[in-house]
């Protein structure tokens, strides 16, 4: 610029010039400096999981952070989780956050879980974009049903894998449901206490009303029933040995039993299929619900009995929750899917 | 400035170059005046559209208060239902005084869409705050209440609408305070008087915040 005027005939005095300059500079600098500020992540990544308070290993952290990627790809949702202690008041710190690490870009569709260990709280604050799909009511439910229930069995990354889960089921329900927002939240979500490392509360009732001689079906029923009144005794007389002895260190949650209850009365029993010993039974739902998993039951003491180890081995489930095999574990329970067809992956072909 | 610098024939070198010193000298002035001009017209121009620019600012951000009042104050009735159903030997006093209270907030709200009163609003919102928490800690003694999903839903909805409110209350009292230091800035203060430009008011209770409202029992 001084060239520029010098070229033009112009002569500044030198110390004009030396003050133009310096100006030029600094005001250049700063203006780097800020951009610096504002920009997005140094490697131009978010850090999906941040862990600050150290209660999760590198495994864990990875795998989240891989699950919150799926999300981010399947339903554009920016899920973040930030740990710390002594992060001071968590609703505060929450919207802070989301604004200055643009949590969920500029339609605001971004949740984040912010979980404060030294002060016992979790919040999860939900972007502007994301409030019609993830209601406050819905939030606290995740949290206090789901989430902290691992939590207090000192499972924290369990407990935030899990939440997902419903995080997505509900992201399902909504597909194609997007209005216009704006970026960052306002304050909606759930703060609840994290119940880190409680203790869980022992099962209230070990019974299940079951008629003798019960029939697989209606086995199936009163598991509905044990499910919708969200009993979750492993000693259920309903439970084969081996699934109680499972279960026995499980975390089964309120809300994974609100679910399988919820499951359990939208899948009819198509087909009832023993084998010919009699003492292996398979429940099959219609193959068009793909979401209706069949259920294996096995005969022990003169009763059926739920066999939810040998289900646990060989049905899984896909992103879409959509049920299918793995045929190398199917062991005795073989005989329930003779004729049907199956593809590469193990899902079922419709005949 | 572009004045071409012609040596005067017979002159001796001394005089050439002070006439050259001179007429840079008036190009520099020359300069000098023009940023200045530029200065006076830019410096108000800028200050007038900042001031637009925070005002619309504030504007913005107190309509997302008001919104956020609104949803709380409508939330009340449903909030009031569900827990008489189980509270039904509660006394009907702390009911209707929460009913009264966003009652009066619900109205204030109508009024404020006339005439701002952001201290008015916020002291009835911290009374109907102060109720609700009352509420809310008798009817966590209910065990009935307390342990299903219902109260766990009434709970969120009101903590979260007590958030929403915060996080629009900060949102616009730092709009309020970027604004108002805009107006009583330097020029600020010059170029806001003929534009009728007025500093705006805090959201924040008044002290007779506290003061209850006055209550009928006939619902």
């Amino acid at each position: 610029m001084i060239g520029l005027l010098a070229r033009l005939g112009c002569r500044l005095p030198g110390w004009l010039a030396l003050l133009v300059g310096l100006l030029v500079v600094t005001g250049y600098g700063g203006w780097r400096v800020l951009e610096s500020l504002d920009g997005p992540e140094p490697d131009g990544r978010p850090e999906l999981v941040e862990d600050r308070a150290g209660l999760l290993d590198e495994a864990q952290r990875r795998h989240l952070a891989e699950y919150h990627a799926h999300l981010a790809a399947d339903h554009a949702i920016d899920y973040r989780v930030v740990t710390g202690r002594g992060l001071g008041d968590l609703d505060r710190f929450a919207v802070d956050y989301v604004e200055r690490h643009g949590v969920g870009g500029e339609d605001g569709r971004g949740l984040l879980l912010a979980l404060d260990a030294a002060a016992d709280q979790v919040r999860l604050e939900v972007g502007f974009g994301l409030e019609g799909q993830f209601v406050d009511a819905f939030v606290a439910y995740v949290e206090a049903r789901q989430m902290t229930e691992f939590f207090a069995a000192g499972r924290v990354a369990d407990g935030i894998l899990a939440s997902t889960e419903l995080i997505v089921a509900q992201a399902q329900q909504a597909e194609g449901e997007r209005l216009p927002a704006i970026a960052g939240s306002g304050g909606a979500g759930a703060r609840l206490p994290a119940r880190l490392d409680a203790g869980r509360v022992a099962p209230r009732d070990d019974r299940v009303a079951v008629e003798v001689g019960a029939a697989p079906r209606e086995v199936l029923a009163a598991y509905h029933r044990a499910m919708a009144a969200r009993n979750d005794s492993p000693r259920l007389e309903i439970y084969s040995r081996a699934t109680r002895d499972m279960l026995a260190d499980w975390v089964v949650t309120p809300a994974q039993m609100d679910n399988m209850a919820r499951s359990l009365a939208n899948c009819p029993v198509a087909r009832e299929l023993t084998d010919d010993t009699g003492r292996r039974a398979v429940l099959r739902a219609p193959l068009a619900e793909r979401g209706c998993p069949p259920y294996f039951l096995v005969r022990e003491e003169d009763a059926w009995r739920l066999d939810l180890v040998a289900m646990r081995r060989s049905v899984r489930f896909g992103r879409d929750n959509s049920w299918r095999l793995e045929a190398e574990a199917l062991g005795p329970y073989r005989f329930g899917f003779a004729g049907l067809v199956f593809d590469s992956r193990g899902y079922p072909r419709s005949p | 400035m572009l004045l071409a610098v012609t040596r005067i024939p017979g002159e001796d070198g001394m005089a050439a170059v002070h006439e050259r010193g001179a007429i840079e000298g008036g190009a520099v002035r020359l300069l000098i005046f023009l940023l200045l001009g530029a200065v006076v017209i830019a410096v108000p121009w800028v200050t007038h559209n900042r001031l637009v620019a925070s005002d619309e600012r504030a504007a913005a951000a107190w309509a997302d208060v008001e919104s956020n009042l609104q949803r709380r104050a409508d939330l009340v009735p449903t909030l009031v239902r569900s827990v008489q159903e189980y509270m039904r030997h509660e006394s009907e006093t702390l009911l209707s005084l929460v009913r009264e209270r966003a009652a009066a907030l619900g109205e204030a709200l109508a009024e404020a869409r006339e005439t701002t009163a952001p201290g008015r609003l916020a002291g009835l919102e911290a009374a109907l705050a102060a109720e609700l928490g009352r509420l809310m800690r008798r009817a966590g003694d209910y065990p009935e209440l307390r342990s299903g999903d219902q109260f766990l839903r009434l709970q969120a909805q009101l903590e979260g609408g007590e958030n929403r409110i915060n996080v629009a209350r900060m949102r616009y009292n730092a709009a309020v305070r970027e604004y108002n230091a805009a107006l009583r800035g330097f020029v600020g203060r010059w170029v806001a008087e003929p534009m009728g430009l007025r500093p705006r008011a805090y959201f924040e209770a008044e002290p007779e915040a506290g003061e209850p409202v006055e209550l009928s029992f006939d619902s």
